[in-house]
């Protein structure tokens, strides 16, 4: 526990009958760049505002460099908040607002002179320091939010949805620059994000989120490529699933999905012999073959039909019906030639699907009892 | 306390902003050149209604100033300076400052009452903020003469107070609070103190919450937070609060007539005696100018000193 900056003992938030963070461990280590990915709703806020002091957990506890919070106003945590709002103060110029932090600390005036100009520095803002928030462009007063927060040098900085009232041009800017910052100054971000591509892009770690609960904490290729569950084999990235049942053939796990098709799957798969589970492929992992062109042995196989073609520049999207399963898969091929050389599938045309067996992800099947216990573990 | 300006910092932008060019004329020139100039028909009928019962008033008031007393105590009409003279003479001084200490006590008081009160509605009403709010405007059901009278009733010798005091024994004698400076002040206190709270709730209302939350993340304590964020965030409120006290609460005489004694004069008993009994209405009229003046002079004073000073 000493060796986290925050650690998330079985916390459970509720609100009258709304449970918004259920039972939540979690462990962030000192420097690390982390990020609660969820759905609207899922409970994010609400961890990061009992993790900053403004909410009592109703259950379970909360340790921030080792000690124990629950009992801490928020003045006393020493974490810092960057709010989705900004919330700066809009009486207080620039320099008021990044130096409020430091007053309270009763530094020497040249001390906090010295570490404001630092900050406004670190943020490009020195030569608006005599500016009030209102006369700023959404983007700097989200720098000066964040520099009234990281002026502090808090051992947690906690960030709620910072760009989300950015375009997408600054979004993107503002990301590098809080990585760069990131690595500036070494703090622990906690970083919270709807969005499942600046959570990959920025993330030391993730936990995904869903009504409350945590699903699945990884590193981002981990959660692309080795989903826990089904959620989050749905929310980061597209999957195909399929439904099936879970059989074993010695060393192998085997799937069967029914019609007598069977796929092999990797051994340590999840769920027990028999259980129902379902089968998650990527879009992207899926390649199309001719009918009676040769595919190589091994693969997992399946003949469909084109229904749709969708062109998006680098790749094509097809969604391919495949009697057998009675079901549609997403396809995505990338465009390795000119698509005015015709490489490109027709709608009607009979194709087949192939696959490497190793990206075949086996999910417990939702709502049942498995699901839950999985990420527990 | 200094503020750091350099020459180059931006323009201030403060709560209330003192117009440079007068009201009238902006309206004027927005009345010219204003491409709808249809929308502003939509004001007439205000304009008319304060020209009518505002201004006119006032005009009579302004022309009789200028008179003097006739004979039977109608006014007869001239031009002279000589009720303003009188008005301005020593004579009316202590009355003057007792007015104005007496307000601004008041004011002072409501402030200090209203704030907390207020805060509480404003932040942690709930669901119940339209009950406290109506329960703060409650008095204003009844007359403000029958309220100030029920005050005699609490405060006399043998009043509800003493009665209390004395059947426990904490007091003796019955205390006399009745026709003394202090029940002129909290008969201020108590009529007015709606007039605080009512503005002081709109402006605390609005606040963003986010912002004390801001502050506390930051490291101040509740204190430094309400020093720091929560009061000069309320200025507005607490400007117009103290205006809408201190105004009515400078001029009053109902209270004082009811609640004070020979040495609690104000200068609205004054006015109201030119008015009433010594029928002269040119002197009452020149009263009633001067204390206007010497007012806007000090809202003025006021509101520039508040609206600009740099509180933190
Ligand atoms: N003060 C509150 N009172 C009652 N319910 C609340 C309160 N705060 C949050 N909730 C509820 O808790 C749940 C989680 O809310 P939270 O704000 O944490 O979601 P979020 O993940 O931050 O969502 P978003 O991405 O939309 O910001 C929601 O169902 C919400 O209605
Ligand atoms: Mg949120």
């Amino acid at each position: 526990m000493d060796d986290f900056a925050i650690y998330l003992d079985g916390v459970t938030k509720r609100f009258g009958p709304v449970t918004a963070v259920e039972r939540m461990d979690l462990g962030i280590a000192r420097g690390e760049f982390f990020s609660l990915l969820g759905p609207s709703g899922c409970g994010k806020t609400t961890t990061l505002r009992m993790i900053a002091g403004f909410e009592e957990p109703s259950e379970g506890a909360i340790f921030l460099d080792g000690t124990d919070v629950a009992k801490l106003p928020p003045f006393r945590r020493n974490v810092n908040t960057v709010f989705q709002s900004y919330a700066l103060f809009p009486h207080l110029n620039v320099e008021k607002n990044v130096a409020f932090g430091l007053k309270r600390k009763k530094l020497a005036r040249h001390e906090i002179k010295r570490r404001v100009t630092d900050a406004l520095r670190l943020v490009e803002l020195e030569e608006r320091r005599q500016y009030k928030p209102s006369q700023l462009s959404g983007g700097m007063q989200q720098r000066v939010a964040l520099a009234r927060a990281l002026v502090n040098l808090p051992s947690v900085l906690l960030l709620d949805e910072p760009l989300g009232a950015l375009d997408l041009k600054l979004r993107r800017q503002m990301q590098l620059e809080l990585k760069h910052i990131h690595k500036d100054v070494g703090i622990t971000f906690i970083y919270v994000t709807h969005d499942q591509e600046e959570a990959l892009t920025m993330s030391d770690r993730i936990a995904v989120m869903n009504a409350g609960r945590v699903e699945q904490v990884g590193v981002p290729e981990d959660l692309y490529e080795h989903p826990a569950t089904r959620f989050v084999a749905g929310f980061i990235g597209t999957s195909n699933f399929i439904e099936g049942s879970l059989e074993r053939d010695g060393d192998h796990g085997l799937m069967n999905l029914g019609e007598g098709q069977r796929v092999l799957v990797p051994a340590a798969a999840g769920g027990s012999a028999g259980g129902p589970v379902e089968l998650a492929v990527r879009p992207e992992k899926i390649r199309l073959y001719e009918v009676g062109q040769e595919v190589p042995e091994g693969l997992c196989l399946l003949r469909g039909k084109v229904r749709d073609v969708v062109y998006l520049g680098m790749t094509t999207q097809y969604t391919i019906e495949v009697p057998v399963l009675s079901r549609q898969f997403t396809v995505l091929e990338q465009n390795v030639e000119a698509a005015s050389d015709q490489t490109l599938w027709v709608p009607g045309e009979e194709t087949q699907l192939a696959w490497h067996p190793s990206h075949n992800r086996v999910l417990p099947a939702e709502g049942s009892a498995g699901a839950q216990e999985e990420d527990a573990a | 306390m200094t503020s750091l300006e350099s020459p180059a910092a931006p323009p201030q932008s403060s709560a209330i902003a003192i117009e440079k060019p007068g009201l009238l004329s902006r309206l004027v020139g927005r009345l010219r050149g204003h491409p709808f100039a249809a929308a502003n028909l939509l004001l007439l009928p205000t304009m008319a209604w304060l020209v009518l019962f505002l201004m006119l008033p006032l005009l009579v008031i302004l022309v009789y100033s200028f008179g003097s007393r006739g004979t039977y105590g109608d006014v007869v009409l001239g031009f002279s300076f000589a009720n303003y003279v009188k008005a301005f003479s020593p004579l009316w001084l202590p009355t003057i400052l007792r007015s104005f200490g007496f307000a601004a006590l008041a004011t002072i008081l409501c402030l200090a009452m209203g704030y907390p009160l207020a805060y509480f509605i404003a932040l942690h009403g709930g669901r119940k903020k339209s009950v406290y709010l109506i329960l703060v405007m409650l008095p204003f059901w009844t007359s403000y003469l029958i309220r100030t009278y029920s005050w005699i009733v609490i405060l006399r010798s043998q009043g509800v107070v003493n009665t209390v005091l004395q059947s426990l024994h904490i007091i003796d004698d019955p205390l006399n609070i009745l026709n003394t400076p202090y029940s002129v002040i909290l008969g201020l206190t108590y009529g007015f103190l709606p007039f605080m709270t009512l503005p002081l709730y709109a402006s605390l209302e609005r606040l963003d919450k986010s912002l004390i939350e801001a502050s506390w993340d930051l490291g101040a304590n509740r204190f430094w937070t309400l020093l720091k964020v929560t009061i000069p965030l309320s200025l507005p409120g607490i400007i117009a609060g103290t205006l809408l006290t201190f105004i009515p609460a400078v001029g009053d005489f109902v209270t004082p007539d009811l609640l004070g004694g020979p040495d609690t004069q104000m200068i609205g008993n004054v006015i109201q005696s030119q008015f009433l009994s010594a029928r002269d209405w040119s002197y009452g009229s020149a009263l009633s100018f001067s204390l206007m003046a010497i007012l806007l002079v000090s809202i003025y004073l006021y509101v520039r000193r508040m609206g600009s000073e740099d509180l933190v």
